[in-house]
């Protein structure tokens, strides 16, 4: 990510912000979240505990899959210390059956983290081409090709499309072109989404959509919104991914990718307060967009599954906590309340701008 | 030039065992611009001591870190993780010391590089052998290496035994990038 910044003209002012904040991250220790003491949701259709930054832990009723699995204390070579703690400790990680990588930044493949999960992780799913920045490891490794699938104890997964790059140290992105991905995750009727890291592509996400038409939960990046010539380019936010979760006819939203590491300039709360801006600008329905903290998790039940967005959010930190993250609802109580149900647009999505 | 230019073009022909889709590294600005960026060093020797600076080149490196599918041959780019994950290389190092009693040295060699946290990338480190020529003294050096940031940023040690040599003991700040 250094690199990357580095070699993109950003502004000198831009580049001393982030470096002075990685700098203060490094010297600080990184703010501490209560955990959630049991994150498996016996009986839900999908439950996502956001671990932080791009790591999802999704639970698709009896399978375990975590999304670009970072639990180190820092990413880019030790340069960028985690903000926040992780949302949940690698030891109490129900038993994996998959993990999957998006793309090649230090933020999303992190091979320290990969290290520890070595003896609990069957397999990990890279983009096309991800293979060349593997070390050797004992789980399995195979690399899927956009549209391709891959299928495992019954979960499918496939590669979709997605605009961001997979280099991993600058001078790679020559040749690197192919190895980014988003991921669509499906097991007994049940679809979320996964996007990685993306800039918004309306044919990407539209075409997708059309694969893949029944999307219960859609997970996004909201973040860097600041600054725009280098954020815009590669990075959704919060009104570009409300807008990519109308392209793809999605019933839930779960925002990611922000206020976990100081890689732009935003303020902690900036992509979230952006983020519900354009939701009530967008006139998107707050039952349908799930802001988690850090820790916190979303639960589908799968009573609520089929009649629209009923779902509830759980917070190790109870309703006050869900409300200081800002979130609109929480509970800390099972996976079984609903909220209050509400219809879909038949149509795609509004143009975006 | 002319051969050097001819060994970019085809380095990507050395990678014989590459997987079908694996994407080959390919000549770049950025990469050919980095790679006139010199690493700094001291010499302290029979003349006192001078300051200098290092190139690098990889002619040849065989890596055995990265997953076993993929090809283990680079040829002058070599990644990061390739490279620092584990590897052994064959290098080439022209170095200029400064001053009124400046020298060129061209030092050939090999090095063995091991990975020490997260696969090399936040921190590595190298064994290596040269032979160097200067002021017509010849020796074998030794050498050791640290390094961090992908490679990046590193300090190497290089001695020789001979006595009377003017870079007897060379400390070299390591600047690289691929």
């Amino acid at each position: 990510m250094l690199l990357l910044l580095l070699l993109t003209s950003l502004p000198a002012c831009v580049l001393t912000t982030i470096l002075r904040r990685n700098v203060v991250a490094l010297l600080s220790k990184p703010r501490r979240v209560q955990r959630l003491e049991h994150v498996e949701r016996p009986g839900a259709a999908i439950a996502l505990l956001w671990v932080g930054h791009a790591t999802m832990l999704v639970q698709i009723e009896d399978r375990f899959i975590l999304t670009d699995p970072v639990f180190t204390e820092t990413v880019g070579g030790a340069f960028s210390r985690r903000l926040v703690e992780t949302g949940i400790a690698v030891e109490n990680l129900p038993a994996l059956d998959l993990a999957l990588v998006s793309h090649m930044h230090f933020d999303h493949l992190s091979l320290g983290s990969l290290d520890r999960l070595e003896s609990r992780l069957p397999q990990l799913l890279l983009p096309q081409g991800g293979l060349v920045y593997m070390p050797r490891y004992h789980f399995a490794v195979d690399e899927v090709k956009t549209w391709q699938s891959v299928e495992r104890r019954g979960l499918r997964i496939t590669a979709v499309p997605v605009r961001h790059e997979g280099f991993r140290y600058g001078a790679d992105a020559a040749w690197m072109t192919t190895s980014a991905t988003g991921w669509m995750l499906q097991y007994r009727g049940k679809t979320v989404y996964f996007a990685g890291d993306t800039a918004y592509d309306r044919k990407a996400f539209l075409a997708t959509a059309a694969r893949f038409p029944q999307i219960d939960v859609a997970i996004l990046p909201i973040a860097p919104v600041e600054p725009p010539n280098f954020a815009r380019p590669s990075h959704l936010d919060g009104r570009e991914a409300l807008q990519a979760f109308l392209d793809l006819r999605a019933k839930h939203m779960v925002p990611m990718h922000f206020d976990t590491f100081a890689h732009g300039i935003d303020p902690k709360g900036y992509a979230t307060r952006k983020l519900r801006e354009a939701m009530q600008e967008m006139g998107i329905d707050e039952e349908r967009v799930h802001i988690l903290p850090i820790g916190g998790q979303f639960v589908l039940p799968e009573a609520a599954r089929g009649e629209g967005p009923q779902a509830q959010l759980s917070s190790p930190l109870g309703s006050a906590g869900a409300a200081r993250e800002g979130s609109s609802r929480f509970s800390s109580g099972p996976a079984a309340a609903s909220v209050r149900r509400t219809s879909f647009p038949s149509s795609p999505s509004t143009p975006l701008r | 030039m002319a051969a050097l230019s001819l060994l970019l073009w085809t380095q990507g022909r050395v990678r014989a065992e590459s997987m079908e889709s694996a994407p080959s590294p390919k000549l770049s600005w950025l990469w050919l611009g980095t790679q006139w960026l010199p690493s700094p060093e001291v010499a302290l020797g029979s003349e006192g001591s001078m300051v200098g600076l290092r190139w690098q080149i990889t002619p040849l490196l065989y890596t055995f870190g990265l997953d076993p599918r993929v090809a283990r041959w680079r040829s002058f780019i070599v990644e990061p993780l390739a490279r620092h994950a584990g590897s052994i290389e064959l290098y080439a190092a022209p170095e200029l010391f400064l001053g009124s009693d400046g020298a060129f040295l061209l030092r050939p060699g090999m090095r063995v590089y091991l990975p020490l946290v997260e696969h090399g990338e936040a921190l590595s480190a190298s064994l290596g052998i040269s032979y160097q020529r200067i002021r017509e003294s010849d020796a074998a050096a030794l050498e050791l290496g640290l390094y961090f940031l992908f490679g990046i940023l590193g300090v190497q040690v290089s001695h020789t035994p001979a006595q009377r040599n003017p870079a007897q003991t060379i400390l070299t700040f390591s600047l690289r990038y691929f």
